[in-house]
């Protein structure tokens, strides 16, 4: 063998063994890079999957903008087209929030399954949508529009729950409304009259803030904000209950306990109204809204109304 | 190395002196401006897209700058001009690299232009500054050249002009797919090539950062990738009977 031919052997040689030893060193970064290469398609696209999906997404706008409504008769091609979207492109936020929420009311099963995969995708960590959406379908009774008789989804709450804790978790300031849904679905979940399973919801919650953990399960719950004056409406809702007509009823033995529990553990420092939870002003002797006698606070020694924040009476001049 | 950059000049001086090459060019900056045409039918996924349309087609851009080696080859195989080439004190291998060398320089120029023309629309239009992962990823698929040329290379030197340009579409198709195979990595970007270590689309429309340290490591491999193919092909074509 020449010289010539043994040097070229040597540098392929040389330089195989580089690229191969670079090669093993860069699948798993890459793979680290691209967490989302593990769930794409295995079909052999040439690296066009985003390509493949943005032309999927304007099939499937172009096509659903079509239909007058998606329901069981066409909910399969749908479906179809918006897995064929997410197999190439998982991370497709779009898809999700606008492609899944159009199939809930024909395959909510479907809808849920594919969310709760979206939940767990590394890239949407953070969105808050996509779990609220999941537990928004969990907690509806969903029937078949074209045959009202034939239920497709019945109401999850325990599952909703979870979903909803999960947006309240991915958000720094959780919105109202996901507050609203998470509550009223783990009382749901609690069963028993609605009210009474708000205000002991909101207990656990407010127990949990305050380090009151007792025989409460910590995963199961999240930091609600303005957990108190929730608690304050949810009082006096499970105090005065009503029925399906908007009239009043009396509240259940067990109700009137946990108020009472509310009362004396939440609302001992709030100078709230024991009778109708209404918030008194310093100097009351009697609540404005509903005139029970309320225990007087904020009052100087002289009998004089102290004024908001100030240090001395104002007309006595003692220290407060 | 002046025989080679002698190759090369002439090689990547034919192509960019072809007036077609700008056409396209200018064709492709049209198709990433009519992207943002596209806001309803994507209900407002717009932007992404344009994003990706630019890589995707200065994707194929590079593709086909580097197929134009495999018509050049077996023509000037044929024609007898690499036989007059090789009679001077070139040599084979020298010829190959300096092919190889030509195709890269003139495909970086035409993707380079690409990329440029693409960000311009993209900030005109959306008025945003163009994010650092954007460019990276054009960087990326402008790297994945190197590779590609030395396939084109390889099979130029074995095959006529008829089967060289399939069978390297066929396998720069299968090296940016091996996505699914690539947990065999000494194989997959070892023995055959890996091109998806090129492919971060999807990162440039997410704006998710890629590490330096990979840039620079996926551009090793691609060097490294295209010297062992380029040697490998050496072998046949000093065997090779040129008339």
């Amino acid at each position: 063998m020449k010289k010539d031919s043994i040097i070229r052997l040597l540098i392929m040689l040389v330089a195989l063994a580089a690229a191969s030893y670079l090669a093993v060193y860069l699948t798993p970064m890459q793979n680290e890079i691209t967490a989302e290469r593990k769930v794409l398609t295995k079909a052999p696209v040439a690296g066009l999957h985003k390509f493949l999906a943005d032309v999927a997404w304007m099939r499937f706008v172009n096509y659903a903008g079509g239909l007058s409504t998606i329901d069981t008769t066409n909910v399969n091609k749908v479906s179809e087209m918006l897995r064929k979207i997410i197999s190439y492109d998982p991370n497709f936020l779009e898809s999700y929030q606008s492609g899944i929420l159009s199939i809930s009311n024909a395959d909510p099963k479907l809808a849920v399954q594919i969310l709760e995969n979206a939940c767990a995708n590394e890239h949407l960590k953070t969105n808050v949508q996509i779990p609220f959406y999941a537990g928004f379908i969990l907690s509806r009774k969903i029937v078949d529009q074209n045959n009202p008789d034939k239920v497709l989804s019945e109401p999850d709450y325990p599952a909703a729950t979870r979903f909803f804790r999960m947006a309240i978790q991915r958000s720094n300031s959780p919105e109202p409304y996901i507050v609203s849904n998470y509550i009223r679905a783990k009382a749901k979940a609690r069963g028993g009259d609605e009210s009474t399973a708000v205000l002991s919801v909101l207990y656990d919650e407010w127990k949990m803030g305050k380090g009151k953990k007792g025989e409460i399960v910590e995963a199961e719950f999240c930091q609600i904000p303005d957990v108190e004056a929730r608690l304050i409406k949810a009082t006096r809702d499970a105090k005065y209950p009503t029925d399906e007509n908007g009239k009043l009823v009396a509240p259940s033995a067990n109700a009137l306990k946990l108020i009472a529990q509310v009362q004396k553990e939440v609302f001992a420092d709030n100078h709230l109204c024991t009778n109708c939870i209404s918030q008194t002003n310093p100097g009351d002797k009697f609540c404005a809204r509903c005139g029970v006698a309320v225990p007087v606070w904020g009052v100087c020694t002289c009998g004089a109304v102290l004024k908001d924040g100030g240090t001395f009476c104002s007309v006595c001049g003692k220290k407060q | 190395m002046s025989e080679i950059m002698a190759i090369a000049s002439g090689t990547w001086k034919n192509i960019l002196r072809m007036k077609v090459v700008y056409f396209l060019v200018f064709c492709v900056w049209v198709l990433v401006g009519i992207a943002s045409m596209y806001e309803v039918l994507t209900i407002g996924y717009h932007k992404p897209l344009m994003i990706d349309v630019a890589l995707v087609l200065n994707t194929i851009a590079a593709v086909l700058v580097v197929l134009s080696v495999t018509f050049e080859i077996p023509r000037e195989l044929r024609q007898g001009v690499a036989a007059t080439l090789l009679t001077k004190s070139l040599g084979r291998t020298q010829y190959l690299a300096g092919k190889m060398v030509g195709i890269c320089i003139a495909g970086f120029v035409i993707c380079v232009l690409i990329a440029a023309g693409a960000f311009l629309i993209y900030s005109q239009t959306f008025s945003e500054r163009i994010a650092g992962t954007m460019l990276q990823a054009q960087i990326l698929l402008i790297l994945s050249i190197i590779p590609m040329s030395s396939i084109a290379v390889f099979f130029a030197t074995l095959f006529p002009d008829v089967v060289a340009p399939v069978l390297t579409i066929l396998v720069i198709w299968f090296a940016f797919s091996t996505g699914a195979l690539s947990n065999i990595p000494v194989l997959y970007g070892g023995i055959l090539p890996n091109l998806d270590f090129f492919n971060f689309k999807s990162h440039a429309v997410y704006l998710e950062p890629i590490p330096g340290s990979y840039i620079l490591l996926v551009t090793a491999w691609g060097i490294a990738y295209a010297i062992f193919l380029l040697m490998f092909t050496s072998f046949f074509f000093k065997a090779k009977d040129i008339k």
